[in-house]
């Protein structure tokens, strides 16, 4: 749905319904064209328009040969030329191109069509392209529509000519069949609070809120702990560039306290959220004495609540035993000392760390938190530097210390650190030595599968970031959870920190493991995308949601438990009670529409006789 | 077996000379590019691993030690700048002083200070032991053994080569058992005749012909450059086969003289015709042990070739004292035709002696252990298959 | 023209079972064009539509599907990645139950609906699924199955 979303083709929020308005290409063909006579074609609802009467235009893209060299692209023409309310049919080698947009606004206008059809790419490329073809002739984005005769059909058939052939004709009548039913629709526009909430006041959140304030936006950060700062405030130097994380965050709070646009909660709770995109209602408790609840408006929310380190099991690899420590338990051992390391009272002379504990594993936390191996690498430098004889050995699955952080790894082994690569399924056992200290059995790899007793001071194991538990932030905010705990992003790639929830954005560790610098870059990401929508004070939504047909609804309350989001509730209208679907809520996932026993829930885009025509549309093979 | 890890290994190798296998990754390029690492062998990167993870036994129970001749390809292969070949000629020095039960070894190697004492002072002693028992001389001509009766000079030589062989017999003790606990094919029979044949292999074929240095060890070019070849006597095999045949042709020249004068055909140190066989011997023997050892110095004062570009205490003292024992021997002979006896005559004499036997007497506790260990693990290699 | 009007059944000795595919915008939808960029080859009786998520198909969808002439319907579920709902595979599946109940009723063939994750990037993944439920629906159409 992204392309949908994104639509920069789409009117500004003030256009409204009138989309006529800005489409010079109609009136520069000199058409007759009475004032609003757009916007009423537009307006009419689909129900009162005879499907069979609908001027659709159907374009089959040759994409260059990608689909003519294995689709016979005039074959597709001929089979649908004379399908009902198909009034223009062609073939052109790129409809992308602007000869071929120029060309189709040239039959919107000429024909009169309503409907547009392109087959060609996967719409994920285009759609934004197409809809602005339509836009420019009047015609309603909305009613255009794609289907993917290349990627879905030459590319995955070029050894079946025919074949292809019979499916893209399918594929095309699907479409027809779909856009015969397509409905006018107009973007829904809300007006946005110019305001952020940020949630967790460590490194991204206090980086974000820098952002959001140089750009002109009012930002409420809550922290839960009593001072801001988060993992990195409690830090000594970090890798790459030896920052001490005191001193970064310590500057961090003082640029924050510089800017009077920033109002900070510490020991304070986000506990309720109302309103829907552009103006949440969050009531925030502060644990004063006694505690309060204050309550602000927002447009966009950032949650940036970090991770929590994996804790060992009683147990796991010698977790328990005296001198087994985790990462960040070392960490602060190293940081909080000087000169050469100590562990209660008594010198450190070797030391084992454990690497990928409660990482990777097949049954457990599958994922990998990538820093572990580059901060390892760091605190073993860090060591060496204050007591060269200290002896390191780093028990490893797989090295990752990606990036310029293999140069940390080369310094580690400079250093003298010793890697013994273990292999997956056999990991070290850590126990008592004779002689007090520890003592770490493990199977090297490079040495010919050798055995290996290594006795030592000190083990630390190399934990990695795991999702914090925050159970009632996230039924409030209703974000979406991912499998291992964290928070799920849109697209990993294209919206890395847009939720499914319009306005509420994720950044830093709480989506997924991250090193601080790229926290710090989801942050700022986060602040670019809240601006993007608040700074122009209104907002555009999505269409493409559920309505309910209330003529059908008896209230049975099932949609409303489907609905994670809560944008469906009971309404009572001239005495019954039926379901509402909130447009601004809901965030179009159907998810409510297969529940209702009544069938009186449709998602716009994919209703029932949409869905419906396009199945029969797919069967139909033969010319008719 | 688990084998316990020694962190105090390391360290030590350091002292010998392993200063860059902290870099070493174990990637095996110097495995690879090794011509003598085949059919499976491991090193020098399992060496180098055993000496990172201070896995002691399993290094000193590693016979691939004296497989390598040291020519440095796999310096020059190493994608981490770790130096395979000085290493693995650390963890030689490692191991003969492991084997030495006395901690002499583990001095001379690891203080230049001590071995230069050292050696001046055994050296010293050994010539004042005889000057304190030489006789008056007013010949014409040179008479060794008139001025140091033979009875003396034999009599010190037998109880050196004594004190060596039960040192030296210690030593190859201590080698022996670790080897015996590595790895072994079980199902492999070793029968008289595969012990037979590993034996002249070890001796004959490698340590003697030189076979696999000749053969399979990488030389350079003169240049550095590739493509060319060095002329065959100034390749790295025939400078080490013209020390080592120098020496021997001298050991076996300076027996032959005792034998004949055992089987009273003619006395010792006396003036006999250049073709006398025995004298031929020595004087050839003694040629090629000065042209070896000459190149040998020279190159690793010029740091000329990879194999001569690191030299510790021991290579020095070793060849030092190999280059002096032959020069003065060399000279010593000239000297005897001299129709007058130089002054320098008899001085030279007692530094000749006292440094051959020095030699002898050092052999289990520096470089030149090398005799004792290399036929052995090159014989328990060939042995295991 | 003429060769198109005769039914793709002619062209190969056994004719492609033609499969309705149910995929999502955001995941299996990419896969199954990631599939076409990497010319990997499934039967053209293959036909795609693509929803938001798979929580929004209606069992009656299914069922119109095979009883017009879909051989198999396959729904290209999100698994666990899906950013509208969390248990969208658990309600892919009761819808799929509830989808396979209504085949029964109609004496069809409860195999005919299968429902298998397919990522963004699972293209292999979704040939394979597509070429043994292709070989799974020949089966059936060889032994005389509904």
């Amino acid at each position: 749905m992204s392309e949908h979303r994104q639509d920069p083709a789409l009117a500004p929020a003030s256009a409204g319904r009138g989309g006529a308005e800005d489409a010079p290409r109609a009136q520069l063909d000199g058409r007759e064209q009475a004032p609003g006579g757009a916007s009423e074609r537009m307006g009419r609802p689909s129900e009162s328009r005879d499907p069979k009467a609908r001027r659709i235009g159907v374009y089959v893209c040759h994409c260059g040969g990608n689909i003519s060299d294995y689709v016979d692209v005039q074959a597709v023409v001929d089979a649908v030329k004379d399908e009902q309310s198909v009034v223009v049919a062609k073939h052109m080698m790129f409809a992308c191109s602007d000869a071929g947009q120029q060309e189709m606004e040239d039959d919107i206008a000429a024909s009169d069509l309503d409907g547009l059809v392109v087959a060609s790419c996967s719409p994920k490329l285009h759609v934004v392209t197409f809809r602005g073809v339509a836009k420019r002739s009047g015609m309603n984005p909305y009613e255009y529509n794609q289907t993917n005769i290349r990627e879905q059909c030459s590319w995955t058939h070029t050894d079946d000519r025919d074949g292809a052939t019979h499916k893209a004709i399918a594929l095309v009548r699907g479409v027809i069949g779909r856009t015969r039913l397509s409905e006018a629709l107009e973007p829904l526009v809300v007006e946005t609070t110019q305001k952020a909430l940020i949630i967790g006041g460590g490194v991204t959140g206090l980086r974000a809120a820098i952002g959001m304030a140089d750009i002109g936006l009012g930002v409420f950060l809550v922290e839960r702990e009593p001072e801001l700062g988060g993992w990195v405030g409690k830090f000594g130097p970090m890798f790459p560039h030896e920052r001490d994380g005191r001193e970064l965050i310590a500057q961090m709070v003082a640029d924050v306290k510089k800017r009077p646009s920033i109002k900070v909660f510490t020991g304070a709770e986000v506990v309720t959220k109302g309103g829907s995109f552009g103006n949440y209602q969050i009531g925030i408790r502060v644990s004063n004495d006694p505690p309060e609840t204050i309550s602000v408006e927002v447009g966009s929310i950032v949650v940036a609540t970090g991770f929590d380190a994996y804790q060992p099991a009683e147990g796991e690899l010698g977790a328990g035993l005296p001198g087994v420590l985790s990462l960040p338990e070392f960490k602060e051992l190293v940081d909080g000392s000087k000169g050469p390391l100590r562990y209660n009272g008594r010198p450190v002379r070797s030391l084992a760390y454990i690497y990928c504990v409660g990482s990777r594993q097949p049954d457990g936390n599958e994922w990998c938190s990538r820093y572990c191996c580059s901060a390892t690498a760091h605190i073993s430098i860090k060591v060496s530097e204050r007591d060269p004889k200290v002896r390191q050995y780093h028990l490893y699955r797989d090295i990752r210390t990606y990036g310029n952080f293999e140069l940390l790894y080369t310094e580690a082994r400079k250093q003298g650190a010793v890697y013994v690569k273990f292999p997956d399924d056999a990991p070290p056992v850590v126990a008592m030595d004779k002689g007090g200290g520890l003592a770490v059995t493990v199977r090297d790899l490079l040495s010919g599968d050798e055995e290996l007793e290594i006795p030592v001071d000190l083990v630390v194991q190399v934990t990695g970031m795991v999702a914090r538990k925050n159970d009632a932030m996230v039924g409030m905010l209703k974000l979406p959870l991912g499998r291992d705990g964290f928070f799920n992003e849109i697209h990993p790639k294209l919206r890395p920190v847009e939720t499914m929830v319009d306005g509420v954005l994720i950044a830093g560790a709480c989506q997924g493991p991250k090193s601080s610098a790229e926290s710090v870059a989801s942050g700022l990401a986060a602040v670019t995308q809240s601006a993007s929508v608040l700074k122009k004070g209104v907002a555009e939504l999505d269409p493409l949601v559920a309505t309910v047909d209330i003529d059908r609804c008896t209230w049975c309350g099932k949609c409303e438990n489907a609905c994670p989001y809560g944008a469906i509730e009971k309404l009572s209208l001239n005495g019954r009670e039926v379901a509402s679907i909130s447009e601004a809520g809901c965030k179009g996932c159907g998810g409510c529409v297969p529940m209702c026993p009544e069938n009186a829930i449709d998602l716009r885009g994919y209703t029932d006789l949409q869905i419906t025509a396009m199945i029969d549309g797919l069967l139909e093979e033969a010319i008719a | 077996m688990t084998a316990r890890v020694d962190r105090n290994l390391y360290p030590e190798l350091q002292r010998f000379g392993a200063t860059d296998i902290s870099s070493c990754f174990n990637c095996g390029v110097c495995s690879a590019i090794c011509p003598l690492s085949v059919d499976g062998a491991s090193f020098p990167r399992r060496m180098s691993r055993y000496a990172q993870l201070g896995l002691r036994e399993k290094l000193l129970a590693s016979p691939e030690l004296w497989s390598c001749y040291g020519c440095s390809e796999c310096t020059d292969s190493c994608p981490t700048q770790a130096d395979p070949a000085s290493f693995m000629a650390a963890a030689r020095r490692y191991a003969v002083a492991s084997y030495d039960r006395t901690h002499l070894a583990y001095l001379l190697a690891t203080s230049r200070l001590f071995a230069g004492v050292f050696v001046i002072a055994l050296v010293g002693l050994l010539a004042a032991f005889m000057y304190s028992v030489h006789k008056p001389v007013d010949g014409s001509t040179l008479a060794f053994f008139d001025f140091v009766p033979s009875d003396v000079v034999h009599n010190l030589g037998i109880v050196a080569m004594a004190v060596m062989g039960v040192a030296a017999l210690v030593g190859v003790f201590e080698m022996v058992r670790r080897v015996l606990r590595g790895p072994k094919d079980a199902a492999a029979k070793t029968t008289l005749g595969k012990v037979a044949g590993a034996a002249v292999y070890a001796v004959g074929t490698e340590s003697l012909a030189q076979t696999r240095f000749r053969q399979d060890c990488a030389d350079e070019t003169a240049s550095g450059e590739a493509g060319e070849t060095r002329p065959w006597y100034s390749q790295r095999w025939f400078i080490h086969f013209a020390t080592m045949w120098g020496f021997l042709g001298l050991l076996g020249a300076t027996m032959a003289d005792y034998g004949l004068e055992l089987l009273g055909i003619k006395a010792v140190g006396t003036a006999v015709p250049i073709w006398y066989p025995v004298r031929l011997l020595g004087t050839l023997a003694g040629a090629l042990l000065i042209y070896g050892t000459t190149v040998l110095i020279v190159r690793r004062l010029r740091k000329s070739d990879r194999a001569s570009r690191h030299s510790t205490t021991s290579d020095w003292t070793f060849l030092s004292m190999l280059w002096v024992a032959g020069l003065t021997g060399f000279v010593l002979e000239l000297g005897l035709y001299l129709p007058q006896a130089p002054a320098w005559g008899y001085p030279m004499f007692l530094l000749h002696v006292g440094v051959a036997m020095a030699l002898v007497l050092l052999v289990p506790f520096g470089k030149f252990a090398h005799v004792l260990y290399r036929p052995i693990a090159l014989f328990a290699i060939r042995l295991r298959g | 023209m003429t060769a198109l009007t005769a039914p793709v059944e002619e062209k190969t000795p056994v004719p492609a079972p033609r499969i309705l595919v149910f995929s999502t915008n955001n995941i299996s939808d990419p896969g199954i064009d990631l599939a076409g960029s990497a010319h990997l080859h499934y039967s053209p009786g293959v036909r795609v539509i693509s929803m938001p998520c798979t929580s929004g198909i209606r069992p009656s969808w299914i069922l119109h599907a095979i009883k017009q002439g879909f051989e198999g319907v396959f729904i290209a579920s999100d698994g666990d990645e899906c950013a509208y709902l969390p248990d969208c595979a658990k309600r892919a599946s009761r819808i799929i139950a509830e989808a396979q109940t209504m085949l029964k009723a109609e004496g069809l063939l409860p195999q005919r609906i299968k429902m298998a994750a397919i990522c963004s990037v699972c293209a292999e993944n979704f040939a394979k699924h597509m070429n043994q439920f292709s070989e799974a629906l020949i089966t059936l159409r060889t032994a005389g199955a509904k």
